[in-house]
């Protein structure tokens, strides 16, 4: 399955982001958005399933650089 | 140098081909590799290629009466460049690198349009992933605007 997730950072000026990836997005996950780090706090499914496709919504909280970076992209 | 298949499905315009489809068609296009500040693509210039990330991150901004807004940061398997593949006309937006690096299958336009003309069901495919993507641009830009309460209702 390919995740398509959209990445939202709500009250923040960062305008999010949208990304494939193999591997569903999980709270507490911590993600490099651009130069901003996040921490996911919640996901849901946007849109129904489509062929391989998943569509996920991602809402993220800005948090400071972590010592051991994980990277989305 | 060829981008393997398995990299290129997880791109949506390559969604519902067969790997001999997606073979042909990244044939047609070029691999190269950007790196972080690098203009991609400027608002307003003339281009007719369409871009798929491959991996990195790209910003994707515009200007406006009052400055340049950034408008969403795509990354692996994102596509952008298909507006004025569409429509002919200027590029809407610009594309910079905000990664160390992004590597881009670039696709040009007029050998892309000609492809989906030689095989209408192969092309109506690519234009229906395009429409596709496209659409969850606009749902993101909505929940964006929206301050993420339209994701979590």
């Amino acid at each position: 399955m390919i995740y398509k997730v959209s990445y939202v950072i709500p009250d923040h000026a960062h305008p999010g982001a949208i990304i494939n990836q193999t591997t569903m997005p999980y709270v507490g996950e911590k993600v490099r958005l651009g130069d901003l780090w996040c921490e996911i706090v919640e996901t849901k499914d946007l849109l129904p399933p489509h062929g391989d496709f998943a569509y996920i919504h991602v809402t993220c909280r800005p948090i400071p650089t972590p010592e051991t970076e994980t990277t989305s992209s | 140098m060829s981008v393997p298949v398995d990299v290129l499905r997880t791109a949506d315009l390559f969604a519902g081909l067969t790997n001999e489809q997606i073979e042909a068609l990244a044939a047609l296009g070029e691999r190269r590799t950007f790196q972080c500040g690098d203009v991609i693509v400027r608002e307003k210039d003339a281009g007719d290629e369409l871009y798929i990330t491959l991996s990195g991150q790209v910003e994707v901004s515009c200007t406006g009466d009052i400055g340049g807004t950034t408008l969403v940061l795509l990354g692996a398997g994102q596509g952008f460049g298909e507006i004025s593949v569409l429509d002919s006309g200027p590029r809407s937006a610009t594309i910079t690198c905000v990664s160390a690096s992004a590597e881009l299958l670039i696709l040009h336009g007029g050998p892309l349009l000609a492809y989906c003309e030689r095989d209408p069901l192969t092309g109506y495919r690519i234009m229906y992933n395009v429409a596709r993507d496209l659409a969850f641009k606009l749902r993101h830009r909505n929940i964006t605007l929206a301050g993420g309460e339209e994701g979590r209702a």
